[in-house]
């Protein structure tokens, strides 16, 4: 067992680490498909034909929860409770947690907000597929940026103890 | 969308959402779910190896999720148009 415990390495460093796993769940995801949702059974009892299409912002919420899942899977791969762990690594991995899930929450609340408004006015004008399209997709990177922050930040984790 | 007594293409028994919709649409989400996971686990065991390989592993992962979106959005594209070269005919 390779555990060591000193004063950077304290007993209570993984809470810290656990913490961040649970910091990057799906609540902006969860936020942009409801208020999604709304705006499909609102204009899909209009044009029914076109529901397939007005998913789009719902799947692209669903990748805001992915973002959520990929950081929350490669902080777990480095919790081990017979290695140490320094309070340093903790703060990081809680960081990059709370960096990926707040991106996570302003990028799925825009998505929401996009996919309520635009699928309603598509319902009636078919030509605003495509700038919906692209603001969906500007509203996602947004999550991009913070999976990609949380990502660097991880890569600094190291235990010294 | 054509109701089944005159689209000859499209199978369906609700007349309203054809059974093509909800096929793509489950499999869209099954890919969703199960694609970006596997490809981390896949690429970080056994392609990245060394220092940034779990990081590139997850940007491979998210890039597999973004392919899921491309591709339905290929999906309700290429519907699109298939309805409209049914009504010109």
């Amino acid at each position: 067992m390779d555990l060591k415990v000193s004063d950077q390495c304290p007993v209570y460093a993984s809470f810290f680490g656990h913490a961040g796993v649970a910091a990057a769940v799906a609540i902006g995801a969860a936020y942009g498909t409801a208020k999604a949702g709304i705006g499909i059974a609102g204009a899909g009892t209009f044009r029914p034909e076109l529901i397939m299409k007005m998913l789009l912002p719902v799947v692209m919420a669903g990748i805001i929860a992915v973002y959520g899942l990929v950081i929350s899977v490669l902080i777990c791969g480095s919790l081990d409770p017979n290695k140490s762990y320094s309070l340093f690594t903790g703060f990081i991995h809680l960081g990059s947690g709370l960096t990926v899930g707040l991106t996570g929450l302003g990028a799925g609340y825009s998505i929401g907000a996009i996919g309520d408004a635009f699928v309603r006015a598509y319902a009636q004008q078919t030509r605003l597929f495509v700038s919906m399209v692209l603001m969906l997709i500007f509203a996602e990177v947004l999550g991009l940026y913070g999976l990609i922050v949380g990502l660097i930040l991880n890569t600094k984790a190291s235990s010294n103890c | 969308m054509s109701s089944s007594s005159t689209s000859p293409i499209i199978q369906t028994k609700n007349p309203e959402f054809p059974r093509s919709v909800i096929y793509k649409l489950y499999i869209h989400t099954f890919f969703m779910v199960v694609l970006p996971l596997s490809t981390y686990f896949y690429t970080s065991k056994y392609f990245f190896e060394g220092e940034y390989g779990t990081t590139k592993a997850a940007l491979s992962a998210a890039g597999i999720a973004n392919a899921v979106v491309f591709s339905f959005i290929i999906t309700a594209f290429m519907e699109d148009s298939g309805e409209k070269h049914q009504k010109r005919e």
